[in-house]
């Protein structure tokens, strides 16, 4: 089955080399090429896509605006001739980044990289472990290594080069990243919901709009992760 | 059409036209044929709103039409721009930019003859 894709941008030389390299992938299906955020956002609302092809500036509402506005997150590649916006990109959780004009081996890239999370995606729940709490890490903070029980972290946080465990006794700060706290913990009850925050699933209090609460803390939850969220906790 | 590796001429960036069309003539047929057809009028507008002191008019029109240089192997005309584009950003002032502008629209008006011949050998 192809995946649907729309194309958003003001530029219509933009709009015709992305839907030329669709039909060139044989795989995608452009299911709608706009050239402003608004008839797009309408769109969106409407129509559930796979991919989303979006400009970063362009009259009325910007790219970031129209991501903000959506109610589910699609797979989103950013076109854009201006690479300032690298790191917004990264907070909004963006696939890839395109820098236009874009070659046809820079867009299979891109493209390459959203089959191969797609399928990752489709494998989860034959590879997810059961969700039970017989799992444990060892830190090394203070000087030594200390077992944590998986069942007694609440959250984890980013500090940089550093993360911090928080658990109901105590802190634990341990020189490390969360992308690697994250690929060791990926198949049990954690799962990362902004750029800072892993969070232990069983130990959320609240979810409301785009934020969690785990003992009394409030934790935020990036648009790219809030579906996946819902997905994962028992809502009735 | 039919397919073929077409050589640009050396002073355009051949490289770049080289991995964006790949063998696709058409369609650098075709964006060659846009750009020619509407340049003009966005320049136009460009200018318009640098003599009406309009700075986030023509950071914004300068910014749309950069990349479009770039699609006809004007990849030079489009750093151009991008200076163009940080400066207004920076520095607020489009007296800044009042020299780099004028050598943006002399280079252009150089090389556009380039580009309206490229065309021309494609098509034929």
């Amino acid at each position: 089955m192809k995946l649907k894709v729309i194309i958003v941008d003001d530029e219509p030389m933009a709009r015709n080399f992305l839907e030329r390299y669709c039909e060139k992938n044989g795989n995608l299906l452009v299911s709608g090429a706009f050239e402003d955020g608004v008839t797009a956002l309408d769109y969106l609302q409407k129509n559930e896509i796979d991919i989303l092809f979006l400009d970063v500036e362009m009259p009325n509402v910007s790219g970031f605006q129209l991501l903000d506005q959506l109610s589910y997150m699609p797979k989103v590649i950013l076109t854009t001739s201006k690479t300032d916006y690298a790191f917004n990109a990264f907070e909004y959780g963006v696939t890839d980044f395109l820098k236009k004009p874009i070659t046809f081996s820079r867009f299979q890239e891109a493209i390459t990289k959203i089959t191969e999370s797609l399928i990752e995606k489709r494998l989860e729940p034959v590879l997810k472990i059961p969700a039970i709490n017989l799992e444990e890490i060892f830190i090394k903070a203070d000087g030594k290594l200390t077992r944590l029980n998986f069942q007694e972290i609440l959250y984890i946080e980013s500090l940089g080069d550093y993360v911090k465990y928080f658990t109901i006794t105590k802190n634990y700060v341990t020189l490390s990243t969360l992308k690697a706290v994250e690929e060791k913990m990926s198949s049990t009850n954690f799962m990362k919901v902004h750029r800072s925050y892993i969070v232990n699933l069983q130990k959320i209090k609240d979810i409301q709009d785009n934020s969690l609460v785990i003992e009394g803390k409030v934790i935020p939850i990036s648009k790219s992760f809030k579906s996946e969220v819902m997905s994962r906790i028992n809502v009735v | 059409m039919e397919s073929k590796i077409f050589e640009f001429d050396p002073r355009l960036d051949t490289g770049f036209l080289r991995s964006l069309y790949e063998d696709d003539i058409e369609n650098a047929v075709m964006s060659f044929d846009f750009f020619l057809n509407k340049y003009p009028q966005q320049l136009k507008e460009i200018e318009e709103d640098f003599i009406a002191g309009d700075i986030k008019g023509f950071r914004q029109k300068v910014h749309k039409v950069k990349p479009t240089f770039s699609y006809v192997g004007l990849t030079t005309i489009s750093t151009k721009a991008a200076a163009i584009e940080s400066i207004c950003d920076n520095e607020g002032d489009l007296n800044k930019v009042k020299n780099l502008y004028q050598e943006f629209k002399n280079s252009l008006a150089e090389i556009i003859p380039v580009v309206q011949h490229e065309l021309e050998r494609m098509k034929t």
